[in-house]
């Protein structure tokens, strides 16, 4: 992980990403209970200008340059499959800014704040999405306004009450 | 099931889910890799679709 982390890092340094952050189940893995992933989704916020066609151009670009293997949409760096995912809507954008930066394995890294990746999730939508998203609420220290203020700016706030309810 | 037995579990529930949710990040990864595999074989036993990213990841 440290080595992938410390590659990721470097597209900062090479003009590549202006910033990052740590995103999906590695995230959750960050602040709940494991639970099984095989990829590290790294949300990005592009330094060069986005070609909206080819959006990951820099990143292929960059890993054939270091003779990285890629697997389907995935870049394995150091035996890990990450997945970059340049920022695709204003609510990640605004987790991306907002990312907390934490140490792993002694290198400095971006990962999502909690509030912001249960908003995430909760717009995702999908089955694994709902049940992180309760796992997060439940298990982790919020600020609970901030997640308030988010939901409600993204309309998300019905969607958590409703995970709620059913688990009632 | 009694009261007592029912706050019992719960409990060890509770307990449980403090001690998971708080262990390190490197402790969580090497659970992830121990679930990765499970994740496999039991893809594997049952005949399901196995991604071709999913490898176990080789963490040092």
């Amino acid at each position: 992980m440290k080595e992938t982390l410390e590659l990721i890092n470097s597209l900062i340094d090479e003009g590549i990403i202006l910033k990052y952050a740590i995103g999906g189940g590695i995230a959750c893995l960050y602040y709940i209970e494991p639970t099984s992933t095989f990829d590290l989704d790294i949300f990005v916020i592009l330094a060069v200008e986005e070609n909206i066609l080819n959006p990951l151009k820099p990143f292929y670009e960059w890993a054939e340059k270091k003779r990285f293997k890629f697997k389907d949409e995935h870049i394995i760096l150091n035996t890990i499959p990450v997945q970059f995912l340049p920022v695709y809507n204003d609510l990640v954008k605004e987790g991306v800014e907002n990312s907390r930066k934490v140490k792993i394995q002694d290198t400095d890294t971006f990962i999502l704040s909690p509030e912001y990746l249960i908003a995430i999730m909760l717009q995702t939508n999908r089955a694994k999405d709902k049940i992180r998203s309760l796992q997060l609420y439940e298990e982790t220290p919020l600020d609970k306004i901030l997640l308030d203020n988010i939901l409600k700016k993204y309309n998300l706030t019905d969607r958590l009450n409703n995970i709620i309810n059913l688990n009632k | 099931m009694e009261n007592k037995a029912i706050n019992k579990l719960f409990e060890q529930k509770i307990i449980y889910h403090k001690n998971i949710v708080n262990i390190s990040f490197d402790e969580k990864l090497k659970c992830l890799i121990e679930l990765q595999k499970l994740d496999l074989e039991m893809k594997k036993s049952t005949n399901r679709e196995i991604k071709s990213f999913e490898v176990v990841w080789n963490l040092k």
